[in-house]
């Protein structure tokens, strides 16, 4: 399988440089500078932040972080969803971070780039899934008959060497069975997770001793199919009602050009 | 000189509302033919430009002039009109201001001071579209409202049979179809099956001014800025905006 490079980078670039590299890869990977500027902000308030050395961070969902070496706390920001534009100016390398509603900019000026870094961030993982997820367990544990007749749960994040197993029980004929539960539609990452945990089960008890199911609201539709290639099985099932809501997913596939190039 | 009279503040107060949700600030460029004017929001994802022929004003009179204006203040005066209120736009040359005038009952006067800012450079591009939709400006608004229930962009398709509007959330989804022989279509020319996503904020913020009556023209194409055009009281408003493409 081909491997896609992960990280890019520009040491002490040229703007010339500088302004390729973030063309390239701004809204796509993560960028970090390293760089000696000037921040303004107008909005809500108005703030000015003379020149020092920060750390500049700009995710792909428009997020926009100004570190100083200090603190937890970014000491200027703007939300996801912002857009951004750049240009030179004397030398100088000005990005401007633009929220819309309410209406605030967040200019950088920057005099020196000492380390540009495009990072090719990978993380579909969402910070409340485990907590939400644990929910469905809870719900299964105590009405195991939602999965079928006679099963019995066993045990909950059970771990083995590939991963942790959601719900490990056995059905009514003394099978051992493996859960793996999504609280969203699953995909084909959820399938082959499970048919890691189930490959790891027969191995140890047999062939024929275990069988998988999958637990989600949905399957797409390549889901369903290795779902049936696996001999694996589904189970509907909606996460319980007002479970914690979804936090929007980070993983924007579209963004918003601008009309530059058109003009 | 300029100096122009209409016959509604009320009408043009839906031209001042519209452009001041996508721009801060705007040059009005008058001269003896009109007003024009055009320029780009801050975050360059949407372009305006406005057209004001001599014709939408009752009287109308004016040499070469670049009238910057605080699209802020000039919004929140024209709030102020009434339903009767005439409108008269004059230009202070000697303060340095544009008066803007409600006359009804008696004159009510605001004087606003000019900006110094030059007349934008950005035009509407000559841009050729394969696909031009002309729809009955509620039935357009009221799509863009359902689409917002679950997404915060929108996805317009035209085929040789349809016009539709698209919206999908994590969760839900909904879709609004018109038929080329429904009533709120006025024409539908389509050349070449097109899908683009665009930024739904913008987009109403772009047909805020349209009432129940205005007809919208829609120039769409594959991944192309959606081009919008309507009147409101005489003046043409033409909008352009970027698209959304795959990141």
């Amino acid at each position: 399988m081909m491997r896609l490079e992960k990280v890019f980078y520009l040491t002490n670039p040229t703007t010339k440089d500088l302004e390729n590299f973030i063309d390239m890869y701004v809204f796509k990977y993560i960028l970090i500078l390293l760089a000696r500027c000037k921040v303004f902000y107008e909005g809500r308030a108005k703030s000015q932040l003379e020149e020092g050395d920060r750390v500049i961070i700009i995710k792909p969902d428009g997020a926009f972080l100004i570190h100083k070496d200090k603190k937890r706390e970014p000491v200027n920001w703007q939300p996801s969803g912002s857009s951004i534009i750049w240009e030179v100016e004397d030398n100088f390398f000005i990005l401007k971070s633009i929220r819309r509603k309410p209406k605030e900019e967040l200019k950088v000026v920057i005099s020196e780039v000492y380390h540009a870094c495009a990072f090719n961030c990978e993380d579909y993982e969402e910070i409340n899934l485990r907590g939400s997820e644990s929910e469905m367990a809870e719900m299964i544990f105590r009405n195991p008959d939602l999965i079928e007749e006679g099963f019995k749960p066993i045990s909950r994040e059970y771990q083995i060497p590939t991963g942790i197993v959601d719900i490990l029980g056995k059905d009514k004929e003394n099978k051992w069975v493996i859960l793996e539960l999504k609280r969203r539609r699953a995909d084909l990452q959820a399938v082959s997770q499970l048919k890691r945990y189930v490959e790891y089960f027969k191995n140890k008890y047999g062939e024929d001793k275990v069988r998988g199911i999958l637990v989600s609201p949905s399957l797409t539709t390549g889901a369903e199919k290795l779902l049936k290639e696996e001999n694996l099985e589904f189970k509907r099932l909606n996460p319980p009602k007002g479970s914690k809501r979804d936090l929007k997913h980070n993983i924007k596939t579209k963004k918003t050009t601008v009309l530059d190039e058109w003009l | 000189m300029f100096r122009g009279v209409m016959e509604s503040a009320k009408e043009f107060k839906k031209v001042v509302d519209t452009i001041s949700t996508l721009l801060d600030e705007i040059c009005f460029e008058v001269d003896e033919e009109g007003i024009k004017a055009s320029a780009m929001d801050p975050s360059h994802v949407a372009l305006v430009s406005l057209e004001i022929p001599r014709l939408a004003f009752e009287e109308y009179e004016a040499d070469s002039h670049d009238i910057g204006i605080d699209l802020e203040a000039f919004k929140k005066v024209m709030n102020r009109a009434k339903a009767k209120d005439r409108l008269i736009l004059e230009l202070d040359e000697e303060k340095n201001k544009l008066n803007v005038i409600f006359e009804n009952t008696g004159k009510r006067k605001f004087s606003l001071a000019l900006l110094d800012i030059s007349a934008s450079s950005v035009k509407v591009p000559e841009i050729e579209y394969p696909n031009v939709i002309m729809i009955k400006g509620d039935a357009f608004k009221e799509a863009l409202k359902d689409a917002d229930l679950f997404s915060d962009y929108v996805i317009l398709k035209a085929d040789e049979d349809k016009f539709v509007i698209h919206a999908k959330g994590d969760l839900n989804e909904n879709e609004a179809i018109f038929e080329k022989d429904s009533s709120a279509i006025i024409s539908l020319e389509v050349k070449e099956e097109a899908k683009s996503a665009f930024n739904l904020d913008y987009l109403m913020d772009m047909v805020k001014g349209v009432s129940s009556g205005d007809i919208i023209k829609i120039y769409l194409g594959n991944d192309m800025p959606l081009k919008l055009e309507y009147s409101i009281a005489g003046v043409n408003l033409t909008f352009l905006l970027a698209p959304r493409i795959e990141g």
